[in-house]
């Protein structure tokens, strides 16, 4: 166990070292920061200044062995723009993206395998075909749409929420559910699914034949099967559900990191796009991580050595 | 089953350690400059939406307005944050030596008087009596301290045009400073305006990254609390040596849709929005809580042509054309329908409150035929294809307008391609980037600057140096360096009327308009935007 | 044919049905269309939908903030969704399905730094690696095509992966040649035709995601110009009008659900005819 640990620490070191290299060598591809940073009224002697200032007139590999250096000892830099350290920009705007997913993911993960659970018990029947095409609908629909249509029908038609802002329990609803709406979609379509693989297997004929009765049958061994994608769909979702927020954060105005890592790609600042990739990263590592120990949890039978 | 239990332990332990960094992450949600303001959103006596009254106030509550805005600024450091988004906030903790007033009439703020005591030195009278909110003395050594700062080759800093002339400071006395410059700058008066005075000893105790999470002023207000992204807190300053102003509490929020904007200011939520569309007036108006102005600001649209020898468009280079150019757009029609008729028709790019404004030049009509025969004596009957850059972010409603000048120059048969970019990457592109040569044909910019002031557009956009100048037409340089060299102002007169006919006959752009800005405020709000363009919340009161 | 369409069900029927209204829009749009899509009239913007107050038959759906008819713009836009959904698809098939066989059949290290370079892909959400690139690239059709392709090939390596390495354990032991990948030109030849199913068919639910990706983009702010018209695009600019022109936002958006949910409709109902599993069950 422990082995399967370290080795899990030394592959997430490899890539985030990777993801690091990877976004540095974008970036530079962009374009110069400094013009962004001064106003247009300056002179051409201000902008080489900056430029010095900022580590940026020195040559590639050079800059690049200093930010790893830099990293290593904890030092992320300030942001160009910001003049804060990236650290505390991150600290800052990371609790909202965190409460928005969280929420995002209690409403959506519990639903969606009820709901799941129940169409694949009860195949086929309108039930099951509600439940099939709504999930289908949740995924067809692009999120930022949804949060539109949620914003003109209770900010504008009804004026029953607020349309934007954080602070309030009001102000994280719509947000939520539409961050949470493809989530639960892709969901449902999953636990059914698996469910229904699961019913048809073999030893649960023979449990039925047994005479074990049904609905114990179902929740023992179909639940703890479909458990199983159901987690690795929602860790692999993280991604998508991190980069979801992007779009919700900018129509709700809400102050988590998607919206920071948006601009600081818009405002080509670098330290924060690359502090924003390392963090990213982190946390779909440190997800998958607990979706493995899940997994062992739901199902003794998987080892890992 | 021990496999069990260790993965169960694992597991556990991750969990409980995600739950810790969420929880510390969302306690420490606030920067260290102040206590939180209490649930952020709440302002006193305004209700959630649906209620679009907002109560009286008493004066003996606590009075506060709410300002929203699109985005933060990126620091609280007012030398080196430039834009109005990052004024607006720093005005009123921060006071500069000059000012203007509402008549565009400079006048004395921290400085009472000054005068220009030879070529090259100007003396400075301060004020007495004024400190810093902290307590700490406004003096001559706080003067010259910040303007050493503004100067800085250290950081980066702001633009402010008193740097170029700058050579260096003196403290004559406690209350009077002496300004030294390298060459002549018959405007410095004027340059001060700009330059916030911060108090110097909190300055070095914090240093540069301090400055930039808070800074200490002389103004009305001081800096309680800056949630990122979200909202600044301001509270009145009870010491203000020009008396405690009426708003306790000034909030500005951070809201980046315009609409949700809007939303919000109807729903009681927020007091006052600018740039607002004009489409939004109806509905606006239709609602007694609400209340709309609006000014024309210092501001002018055009379209550069990209006169360079390189210019994506040779045809440019062609004086016809670019009169043509001026003749196939309905300016008129423009400002009517796109701008809502928000916004001031200038012949050329020279504003009304310039020096030797010539009042009899009027610059080009709306003439389709005109154009079309200009086209077809430069050659170009069969006209030609141009692109025209703009950035929604520098101009609001830089691509509507584009794309309607593309349709009008399609009329007489010049195919114009409209390439709307991210600011940042146009700004990249444009300023200081004649060598880059990825300027298009043409592309919409603007300029702006204090009232009376010239010299900025004619060394920043017009003569052939200008790091947003992509104008290399002939002639324009001599007569700039000529008005430039040209000591006093009286002397400049007849050479302002010469190129402002050169701008009519050989015009480096086309021509647009003087930008126009809407505000929207609660009625309960007795306050009207001034031409300086800097909301003041020292001037507001509440019914 | 017909023994296909009789197996169907209602909702593949009413996906095909949109499917195919989506290929004669693409096709025939100048037929179609009442005006160009980027015919502007400014004495004419934001005409409400014929229904409403202020509507005229003019233009059915009304028009927008530069007086384009939206639903011209509705009908030739449906041109650029098709060429972005199927092209970056295409593009990310041909490059995950190769990589996943790669992957799949060499084994070894070729195994292992395909699996990082999944790794990495899937570390950061595909919106900040597509806006790095469209920042990098610039704002075009043919760079969002570009970009979404190259975001979009993992979903196509592991699934061709996995069922690479069951196919390879199954039929080629004696054609397994020690020597790695010496003998892959044959057994691509082999291998290929059985997986190109699955390729296919997570190819046309993917085109769904890549048509809400390019909207996506677009609505950010980097993806493709406003000239082109696209629905994303409509729904980016009319964003700012929502609550004085709701049908600038709400019809595209429509649309693009419309179609989109066709698509899954239809790959679904795919999925299950192909699937033996599932086939023929109560």
């Amino acid at each position: 166990m422990v082995r399967y640990i370290l080795k899990r620490l030394l592959q997430t070191l490899l890539v985030l070292f990777l993801v690091v290299t990877l976004v540095f060598v974008l970036l530079r591809g962009i374009g110069d920061p400094t013009k962004l940073l001064i106003s247009p009224e300056a002179t051409p002697g201000q902008l080489e200044n900056l430029q010095r200032i900022l580590g940026l007139d020195q040559p590639l590999y050079v800059q690049y062995f200093n930010y790893l250096k830099e990293i290593i000892t904890g030092d992320f830099g300030n942001s160009f723009y910001y003049a804060q350290p990236v650290i505390d920009l991150i600290k800052q705007h990371l609790p909202a993206t965190l409460l928005l997913s969280g929420v995002a993911i209690l409403l959506a993960v519990p639903l969606a395998i009820l709901f799941g659970i129940i169409a694949a018990v009860k195949r086929n029947s309108i039930l099951d075909n509600v439940v099939t095409t709504l999930s289908i609908a949740g995924r067809s629909m692009p999120s930022f749409w949804l949060g539109l249509l949620l914003i003109l029908l209770f900010s504008v038609t009804w004026r029953v929420l607020p349309a934007s802002g954080y602070g309030s329990f009001k102000q994280l609803i719509m947000p939520a559910i539409t961050l949470a709406a493809g989530l639960c979609a892709s969901t449902a379509r999953l636990t059914r699914s698996s469910m229904l693989e699961v019913m048809k297997q073999d030893y649960m004929t023979t449990a039925r034949a047994k005479g074990v009765y049904e609905n114990k049958v179902i929740l023992h061994h179909g639940l703890r099967n479909a458990l199983l994608s159901v987690v690795t769909m929602v860790a692999l979702q993280i991604g998508s559900l991190l980069g979801g927020s992007v779009v919700v954060e900018s129509i709700f105005a809400w102050p988590g990191i998607g919206r920071l890592m948006v601009s600081s790609i818009l405002n080509y600042d670098y330290p924060l796009v690359q502090a924003c990739a390392l963090v990213m990263a982190a946390m779909y590592a440190i997800i998958n991580f607990i979706a493995d120990m899940l997994y062992t949890v739901i199902d003794p039978r998987i080892r890992y050595n | 089953m021990k496999h069990r239990r260790t993965s169960l332990i694992v597991l556990l332990l991750a969990m409980v350690m995600a739950c810790s960094v969420m929880l510390s992450a969302c306690s420490s949600n606030e920067t260290p400059a102040a206590t939180d303001a209490p649930g952020s959103t709440e302002v006193p006596g305004a209700t959630d939406a649906g209620n679009t009254e907002a109560p009286a106030e008493t004066s003996d509550e606590p009075v506060t307005v709410v300002l929203a805005q699109s985005s933060d600024p990126p620091s609280m450091d007012p030398h080196r944050t430039s834009g109005d988004v990052g004024a607006n906030v720093f005005r009123n903790i921060n006071e500069s030596l000059t000012t203007y007033n509402a008549n565009d009439e400079l006048i004395p703020w921290l400085a009472e008087s000054w005068e220009q005591t030879s070529e090259n030195e100007w003396v400075f009278h301060l004020k007495e009596g004024v400190t810093f909110s902290n307590g700490n003395p406004f003096n001559a050594e706080a003067v010259v301290w910040n303007l050493d700062r503004g100067a800085s080759t250290e950081y980066p800093r702001q633009a402010f045009e008193y740097v170029t002339y700058y050579d260096h400071a003196e403290a004559v006395d406690e209350y009077t400073v002496k300004i030294v410059t390298k060459t002549p700058d018959n405007l410095l008066d004027c340059h001060m305006c700009d330059i916030n005075i911060i108090d110097p000893i909190q300055g070095e105790e914090v240093g540069e990254e301090g400055i930039s999470l808070g800074c200490i002023g002389t103004g009305p207000y001081v800096l309680e609390s800056w949630t990122q992204d979200q909202q600044i807190v301001l509270q009145a300053n009870p010491n203000y040596w020009g008396g405690e102003p009426e708003v306790d509490t000034y909030i500005i929020k951070t809201i980046p849709e315009a609409a949700t904007r809007v939303a919000e200011l109807l729903a009681g939520t927020v007091d006052i929005i600018y740039d607002v569309n004009f489409e939004y007036i109806s509905m606006l108006e239709a609602d007694s809580s609400v209340r709309v102005e609006n000014e024309i600001t210092r501001r002018v649209y055009y379209i550069a042509f990209n006169t360079c020898d390189w210019t994506p468009t040779q045809a440019l280079k062609d004086v016809r054309v670019r009169q043509a150019i001026n003749y196939a757009v309905d300016k008129e029609a423009i400002i009517q329908s796109i701008m809502g008729g928000f916004a001031g028709n200038l012949p050329t790019i020279w504003r009304k409150d310039f020096p030797g404004y010539d009042e009899s030049i009027t610059g080009y009509t709306y003439d389709p035929e005109k154009a079309k025969s200009l086209l077809a004596e430069a050659g170009y009957a069969d006209g030609f294809d141009v692109t025209i850059q703009c950035s929604d972010g520098m101009v609001p409603k830089a691509t509507e307008v584009c794309q309607a000048v593309a349709s009008y120059l399609s009329a007489v048969g010049i195919n114009a391609t409209v390439e709307p970019m991210e600011l940042n990457t146009m700004r990249s592109v444009i300023i200081n980037g004649q060598d880059q040569e990825k300027a298009s044909g043409m592309f919409m910019w603007s300029w702006a600057s204090k009232p009376k002031l010239c010299d900025s557009w004619l060394t920043g956009i017009v003569h052939s140096t200008g790091m947003s100048s992509y104008n290399r037409i002939e002639g324009y340089d001599e007569l700039v360096d000529q008005i430039l060299a040209t000591g006093t102002l009286a002397d400049r007169d007849p050479l302002y009327a010469q190129i402002q006919q050169m701008l009519v006959d050989n015009p480096p752009y086309l021509y647009l308009f003087q930008q126009g800005s809407i505000y929207a405020m609660s009625s309960r709000l007795d306050w009207s935007p001034v031409t300086t363009q800097y909301i003041l919340a020292s001037e507001m009161s509440v019914k | 044919m017909r023994k296909l369409l009789k197996k169907s069900t209602r909702t593949a029927k009413f996906g095909l049905v949109i499917i195919l209204l989506w290929l004669i829009c693409a096709i025939f749009a100048p037929l179609l269309a009442p005006y160009g899509p980027n015919d502007v009239d400014i004495m004419k913007r934001f005409v409400p939908p014929a229904w409403q107050e202020g509507g005229s038959s003019e233009h059915l759906l009304g028009t927008d903030e530069m007086g384009r008819d939206v639903l011209s713009r509705l009908v030739y836009g449906s041109r650029v969704s098709f060429v972005v959904g199927v092209m970056s698809v295409v593009f990310s098939m041909v490059l995950g399905t190769s990589l996943g066989l790669l992957a799949g059949y060499c084994g070894g290290w070729v195994d292992t730094v395909i699996m990082r370079a999944v790794d990495v892909m899937l570390s950061f959400p595909f919106i900040f690696m597509a806006l790095l690139l469209m920042s990098v690239l610039g704002s075009s059709l043919t760079n969002v095509i570009l970009v979404l392709g190259i975001t979009g090939w993992v979903p196509y390596t592991r699934t061709i992966r996995a069922q690479t390495l069951s196919l390879k354990e199954r039929e080629f032991v004696t054609a397994s040649d020690t020597s790695g990948c010496s003998s892959f030109r044959i057994v691509f030849r082999h291998i290929l035709p059985n997986v190109i199913d699955n390729a296919i068919i997570l190819g046309t639910l993917e085109m769904a995601t890549a048509i809400m990706a390019e909207a996506s983009l677009t609505f950010l702010g980097l993806g493709v110009p406003p000239s082109v018209p696209t629905w994303g695009n409509m729904i980016a600019t009319g964003r700012q009008y929502i609550y004085t022109s709701w049908w600038l936002t709400t019809l595209p958006g429509i649309v693009i659900f419309l179609v989109c949910l066709s698509i899954n409709f239809v790959g679904d109902w795919v999925r299950d005819i192909r699937d033996p599993r599932l086939r023929g069950s109560n």
